[in-house]
């Protein structure tokens, strides 16, 4: 069953969508709440939102989706600027406060005895930072997560990883060289000539040094996420983190993330389930859907018996934390 | 905060200044599925007829729904009723998006209409409609009575080259995962028609932008989709914008449908909004108005 419902964040009116879970003993027991899914509010993308919560609702875990102040149907004022300066602020918290009254909400409303926060891309960030805000929170699952904080500004080139760019320079582009018809799309008009600048410009700069003004624009490690997994592991709440195999944000968290601070910080192996699964970053084929909706469904009935039986997760991280595909 | 861009130095124009008006999200019945609805009441002394507003296609729908939002509200504070829905298959409405063909779009409007109408109390309606949302807006007011006008957002005035075109996405996202293209747009469109999977390694590529299945049903409509036959019939005054990033002169295609329409009778205005980013679009600019399609619409409005 699903209810639209309204609530307030502040003196912005959210609007939501409630999914309750078909089977009654379950539904009780764990709930999920969706943080925004990056500019796009509780749809997601190619509607997958909905489409995840009627999944999680037939299993029996009811959810909430909601759009965060000024995006999708809710309330709220965003000056027009830079979009990377929107995905910044999301980066550094501007829709926790939304998403902490929105967890109240599904509280009221529901009251499971387990929850936990969902997100994709900024919306990960998001659930990321709610979920160490707020101590009833179980744990997240964090689809797509950025790990560097956007520069901001009005550059028109996104940011590539250097790992991401040589891959899909070797894998696509090198056998285009010889190809008559890829030189005749070039030809005429019909190649992304931005997206070919865009990866051969990452895969050389950075092998560059950079100056004082590249440094400005350049990404950086966001502290807040690294706090966050800090506050989350060391009070023992469960990550899920996955990526698309087809998605730089992966390359990012490894070279980024996981290679920097794996080793020094033991509780990640313990608390944080790490996968690489098909799909490219926002998951858009609904067979990607189905199984993220599977994996998280798994993951989930797992954190719970872990919890219940008190196993410990290591075992598990360690094996997956190599962002191995997992099909 | 975020930096402000000019030309618009003014934002959050349209409800500055004023209480937001509250939002009431409801499900509403079609044959056997729930629709969406979201209907915003006037907020000042009402007017005597409402705005209902159809959406775009696919992702355009996605990213186009937050102005769209601010657009109903906009309407509200100026005493006009204002009410979105979502298509069959969209958002948060029942249904799977390769069910929703062009004339389900219009199925689910003209009951969207009649739910516009009873909750803002109203006998007259306007109904506004952005890119292929425009072209559903027209069809539907063509067949009414109870229209008193037709908005109609940058429309997609060739429904199958606008439909065929974003099958592009579908063609560049094969060369990221398989290293190369294995099906093209015609192959894509002749599977869809015969009601055949385009399966590649396992994935149906029988989408659009990416993921959206596309049906069908669709496909077909959109193929033989005329507008000088979706119109015919049309009384309601009408205006027609063409939204843009820089000053340029209303496309050939645009004044040729202006020019339709008043040879049929029809008062049909047609305006250019200069904006930072197009309202359908995800672009290095992020806005939730249009300052000149708001403004240029309510003014034509009336409001």
């Amino acid at each position: 069953m699903e209810h639209p419902l309204t609530f307030d964040s502040g003196c912005e009116q959210l609007v939501g969508i409630m999914n309750t879970a078909e089977h009654a003993p379950a539904a009780r027991d764990v709930g999920l709440v969706f943080a925004h899914s990056g500019s796009r509010g509780r749809l997601g993308n190619t509607f997958h939102y909905p489409f995840l919560a009627r999944r999680f609702a037939a299993a029996g875990v009811a959810s909430l989706r909601f759009d965060p102040a000024g995006l999708g149907d809710s309330s709220g004022a965003i000056s027009t600027g830079p979009t990377r300066d929107l995905y910044r602020e999301i980066q550094s918290g501007r829709f926790v406060g939304d998403t902490l009254a929105a967890i109240e909400e599904f509280r009221r409303r529901h009251g499971s005895r387990k929850l936990y926060l969902f997100g994709v891309c900024g919306g990960a960030a998001t659930a990321l930072l709610t979920a160490a805000e707020h101590p009833s929170v179980d744990g997240a699952i964090l689809l797509s997560l950025p790990v560097l904080l956007d520069p901001g500004g009005m550059g028109s080139v996104r940011r590539v990883p250097k790992t991401y760019a040589r891959e899909s320079l070797r894998g696509s582009y090198a056998r285009k060289l010889v190809s008559l018809q890829a030189w005749a799309r070039l030809a005429t008009g019909r190649s992304d000539v931005r997206n070919i600048a865009n990866l051969v410009r990452s895969a050389i700069a950075s092998n560059r040094k950079p100056d004082d003004s590249r440094l400005a624009a350049t990404p950086q490690l966001n502290a807040r996420v690294v706090r966050a997994f800090d506050e989350l592991t060391g009070g023992g709440k469960s990550l899920l983190v996955v990526f698309g195999s087809n998605d730089a944000f992966g390359h990012e968290w490894q070279a980024e993330f996981a290679d920097v601070l794996w080793e020094e910080r033991p509780a990640y192996a313990r608390h944080v389930d790490v996968r690489r699964v098909p799909g490219n970053h926002m998951f858009t084929l609904r067979e990607w859907q189905e199984h993220v909706a599977e994996l998280v469904l798994d993951w989930i009935a797992a954190d719970a018996q872990r919890r219940h039986g008190g196993r410990s997760a290591s075992s598990a991280s360690r094996e997956t934390r190599g962002v191995a595909l997992d099909r | 905060m975020l930096r402000v861009l000019s030309p618009h130095p003014r934002t959050f124009m349209f409800t500055a200044g004023r209480d937001t008006p509250r939002s009431d999200p409801h499900l509403f019945r079609r044959g056997g599925a729930s629709l969406f609805g979201l209907h915003v009441a006037a907020a000042a002394p009402p007017k005597d007829f409402a705005v209902v507003v159809c959406n775009a296609f696919g992702k355009e729908f996605e990213i186009a729904r937050t102005q769209i939002a601010h657009f109903l509200r906009a309407l509200a504070v100026r005493g006009v009723g204002a009410y979105r829905f979502d298509y069959l298959g969209y958002g948060d409405s029942e249904g799977e998006f390769e069910q929703a063909t062009f004339s389900s779009m219009c199925a689910d409007l003209e009951v969207a209409i009649e739910e516009a109408k009873r909750r803002c109390g109203v006998e007259r309606i306007v109904v506004a409609g952005l890119r292929l949302g425009a072209v559903v807006a027209l069809a539907v007011a063509a067949r009414r009575r109870d229209a008193a006008g037709v908005v109609m957002w940058s429309p997609t005035l060739d429904p199958w080259e606008y439909f065929y075109d974003t099958l592009r996405q579908t063609v560049s996202m094969q060369a990221a995962l398989f290293r190369e293209v294995r099906l093209a747009r015609d192959e894509i469109v002749e599977n869809a028609l015969a009601g055949r999977p385009s399966l590649v390694e396992g994935y149906d590529l029988n989408c659009t932008d990416e993921g959206f299945r596309i049906g069908a049903g669709l496909v077909r409509e959109l193929r033989d989709l005329s507008i000088a036959r979706a119109s015919d019939g049309l009384t309601a005054r009408t205006l027609v914008v063409h939204v843009c990033r820089k000053p340029e002169a209303a496309p050939d295609a645009v004044l040729e449908h202006a020019a339709l329409l008043r040879g049929r009778g029809v008062d049909c205005a047609v305006e250019i909004a200069v904006e930072a980013t197009l309202p359908w679009l995800h672009e290095n600019v992020f806005a939730v108005e249009s300052p000149e399609l708001f403004g240029k619409t309510l003014a034509w409005l009336g409001v």
